[in-house]
């Protein structure tokens, strides 16, 4: 018998603890809990507004309302004497809380495994800044003493 | 952190082509999977960008805001799309 004709409901126990199989998982969700998968759909579509205006606010800031030019990373922006530094470290929380609870039930899965990651690493960016002069606006070249975004 | 957006966007696109549900929603999914693909693709570009300036000095001044600034964004706009669902007719009265 094929995978589609299957109830979701005799699917879905033996799914969850297939570490591989993320994708049939999500599918019995949409099927057997539509107010869970709606809620994936909403903390996905939120991380991802955040994360297409982190770089445009910031640069665009940084371009438009303070007239400098923008600075030598998006981290840099750690040490911005405006309300660039809020957004940058909100960002950085909304986006690395967001990865690391939107997948709910399905924290032993791949995918839940490499949004979790993403999401601590997220946090450990927002906490633990770069220490530069050049970026805390005294002078020197950068160095590359702390976690990069990437 | 980034790379492994790559990697989930890649998910997104394979689960995306895969759906095994047949309404619009899944139709609209399909079409937008390759886009999650190229989008992937970006955030690795990204990485190689900010990778090949601390490495090699290649475009020093912006080379790491630009591959920073470049994945985020193919990130955001990726999981914005796959967001975006919805809005779609599946999801109405739902919750």
């Amino acid at each position: 018998m094929s995978a589609t004709t299957v109830p979701a409901a005799d699917r879905l126990p033996s799914m969850v603890t297939s570490p591989t199989a993320g994708a049939a998982v999500e599918d019995a969700i949409r099927e057997l809990r539509p107010n869970l998968y709606k809620s994936f759909l909403y903390t996905r579509f939120l991380v991802g507004v955040v994360g297409v205006l982190l770089p445009i606010m910031l640069i665009g800031s940084d371009l438009v309302v303070f007239g400098n030019a923008p600075r030598g990373s998006l981290s840099a922006y750690y040490y911005h004497p405006s309300f660039l530094h809020v957004w940058f470290v909100g960002s950085l929380w909304a986006i690395g809380v967001g990865l690391m609870v939107y997948m709910g039930t399905r924290k032993s899965s791949t995918a839940g495994l490499l949004s979790t990651f993403a999401g601590v690493a997220a946090l450990v960016v927002a906490l633990f800044p770069p220490v530069t002069s050049e970026w805390m606006g005294v002078g020197s070249r950068r160095s590359t003493s702390s976690p990069p975004l990437w | 952190m980034i790379g492994g957006l790559a990697a989930l966007c890649v998910g997104f696109s394979i689960y995306d082509r895969n759906r095994t549900d047949s309404d619009a929603n899944a139709e609209r999914a399909r079409r937008f999977a390759p886009v999650h693909l190229v989008m992937a693709g970006l955030i690795v570009l990204g990485i190689v960008a900010a990778l090949a300036t601390s490495l090699f000095g290649f475009w020093p001044a912006y080379g790491v805001l630009f591959g920073e600034a470049l994945a985020i964004l193919a990130f955001g706009v990726s999981w914005t799309l796959k967001g975006a669902e919805l809005w779609s007719g599946a999801m109405r009265g739902v919750g």
